[in-house]
């Protein structure tokens, strides 16, 4: 590797060093305020993002999130989109991976 | 015949692959109306943009339509399952973006269309997101995600970085940026009330990399560099079709 390379490399791995540090710093303040991200901490094991930092920082700002319009989120009717989603999703990357990859 | 199977797989591929993409959420009911409508404003000329030139290109790039089915799927699938990381908060799930990736290959005005489907689909079937809030997503991950990450690509291709790093940085910037884009809309709602949208979006930013997004961001990064890699080693002449590399000269890097 050359030098400038390595120059480089060194500069963005401690920018993200820098960044993590500056997060990690700010992620110990909001928990040491009593902010929303204790409220993450007391989620439920393996809550999404979606809820546990999206949803509550919007409650805490006064827009509650509420139901979609159109809700699936009943029973295993979820479920059974996502894994019809899954599989549609992981037959086209085949398909057009074969496509792309194999038969040109 | 085989020209009408490829268009209808496109086009089962962007009405269901592209459900993918719910990295960052918004959901129903958390933007006002006006911060809606703003975002709708600002994502809708790059959602024609990209459009147009999907259009453009199918043309003059032979397997640019499956490329974009497959690219969709992709980013469907990489979104569409939560990964388990364990940070700050404990246990917590979250989805990667996959718009670095599509980027890199379909370029950045081109995966906001691509993004902005999935987004659809999400949250017309997937109880993720919402119709309401479809315009602050497209601008956090379709927008902001896409040209991050295509910056980043292409930043690390004129250092003469390997295929590898191209996707690598690509990846984590372009999630970062998601979250960056999830932050200051949520931030935004702060303005007017008296707290201060720097603390808010600043605080937001850091409760999401502290818990899930830090590590998972990486992980995309690594994932989209192999895939970047992987393609540039055994099927260059995409790379070329794209415009991405220039013939194999590119290989003394």
């Amino acid at each position: 590797m050359r030098k400038s390379k390595k120059i480089i490399m060194a500069f963005l791995l401690i920018t993200i060093a820098i960044v993590g540090a500056y997060c990690h710093a700010l992620g110990r303040f909001a928990v040491a305020n009593n902010t929303p991200l204790r409220g993450a901490e007391e989620q439920e094991a393996w809550t999404g993002i979606d809820v546990s930092i999206v949803g509550k920082y919007a409650t805490n700002f006064g827009r509650p999130p509420r139901n979609p319009y159109i809700n699936t989120d009943r029973g295993d009717l979820l479920l059974c989109l996502f894994t019809l989603g899954g599989s549609i999703g992981g037959f086209i990357i085949g398909y057009n991976w074969h496509k792309l990859m194999k038969s040109r | 015949m085989k020209r009408l199977l490829s268009i209808i797989f496109v086009g089962f591929t962007l009405l269901f692959l592209p459900h993918a993409v719910y990295a960052m959420h918004i959901t129903e009911g958390i933007l006002p109306p006006k911060w809606a409508i703003l975002w709708f404003l600002v994502a809708a000329p790059f959602v024609a943009i990209g459009t147009y030139k999907i259009k453009k290109r199918r043309k003059a790039i032979p397997g640019y339509m499956p490329l974009i089915g497959m690219i969709g799927a992709a980013v469907f699938v990489f979104s569409c399952f939560p990964v388990p990381v364990i940070a700050l908060n404990g246990m917590a799930t979250a989805h990667p973006a996959g718009t670095g990736m599509s980027a890199i290959f379909l370029g950045p005005f081109v995966s906001v269309p691509v993004a902005g489907i999935a987004l659809l689909i999400q949250a017309l079937f997937l109880a993720h997101g919402g119709l309401t809030t479809l315009g602050g997503n497209i601008f956090s991950m379709g927008i902001l995600g896409s040209f991050s990450g295509y910056f980043a690509f292409w930043t690390a291709k004129k250092l003469r970085l390997s295929p590898f790093w191209w996707g690598f940085f690509a990846g984590i910037v372009a999630d970062i940026f998601t979250y960056l884009g999830t932050s200051i809309e949520l931030g935004l709602l702060v303005v007017g009330k008296g707290d201060s949208f720097f603390k808010a979006a600043g605080e937001i930013f850091a409760a999401f990399m502290m818990t899930t997004q830090g590590p998972l961001c990486i992980l995309e990064g690594v994932v989209t560099g192999f895939i970047v890699s992987y393609v540039y080693n055994h099927r260059p002449s995409i790379l070329v079709e794209l415009g991405i590399t220039e013939g194999r000269t590119i290989a003394q890097i």
